[in-house]
């Protein structure tokens, strides 16, 4: 199957922006690009919760 | 390609921080890799050399590959222009990007482990006086008494390597 794919980026008027955070992996773009790729990997299962003596993280 | 230009009145950004880009004008693409470990310990004690990222898999997994399907044709026009009024960002962090102008192809990656440390439930375990279970329901054992009165003020609760 063949696509063609057309965009036609015309005029664009904002008024203002205000924004909190932008974080992990994310992009504000006020202008142009061809690909985004963004990948975040976030972690915190059950197991993390480690209960017991404080003891330093393993080293290796 | 032949990007559009753009009128901004005003920018405040108040933070950039861990792998992040602020970019005012066009660049030919941005690459950013950023990985952490978020510890959260019930005593607030770090030594400065702890663990490593090798020890855990997140930091090891490859990350999925996406791509433009091959068989697809992109053609993209840009006319006219962006006109935007003042913007403010309080902070720009952990692979991010924010950028005024065109880009060329954007990979943004990140990484982050988080782990909490509490003590066992005990008498001394939370002057505040809220009880944590943990999920498992397993029996933990109490603590005997408050940190050993030898323990040295900068290693108060007896960490050792």
């Amino acid at each position: 199957m063949k696509i063609d794919f057309y965009v036609e980026n015309k005029c664009l008027q904002v008024g203002s922006v205000y924004i909190i955070g932008v974080s992990s992996s994310s992009t504000f773009l006020i202008g142009d690009t061809d690909s985004i790729t963004a990948s975040s990997m976030f972690d915190t299962p059950p197991e993390s919760v480690i209960v017991g003596p404080l003891v330093p993280l393993p080293h290796t | 390609m032949a990007r559009r230009l753009v009128w901004l009145t005003q920018a405040k950004v108040l933070s950039v921080s861990s792998a992040a880009v602020f970019q005012i004008g066009d660049n030919g693409g941005i690459h950013t890799r950023f990985r952490a470990l978020a510890l959260q310990r019930e005593i607030p004690v770090f030594l400065g050399d702890e663990g490593s990222f090798e020890a855990y898999s997140i930091f090891a997994r490859p990350h999925p590959e996406v791509q433009f399907p091959p068989e697809a044709a992109k053609t993209t026009r840009n006319l006219g222009t962006i006109r935007v009024g003042p913007v403010k960002v309080l902070g720009v962090s952990a692979s991010s990007v924010m950028q005024v102008g065109g880009s060329g192809p954007v990979s943004l990656q990140s990484r982050i482990k988080h782990i909490r440390q509490f003590r066992p439930i005990g008498p001394y375990t939370n002057p505040t006086g809220t009880i944590a279970y943990t999920g498992s329901g397993e029996n933990l054992e109490a603590e005997s008494g408050p940190p050993e009165p030898g323990s040295s003020p900068s290693n108060p609760y007896g960490l050792n390597r």
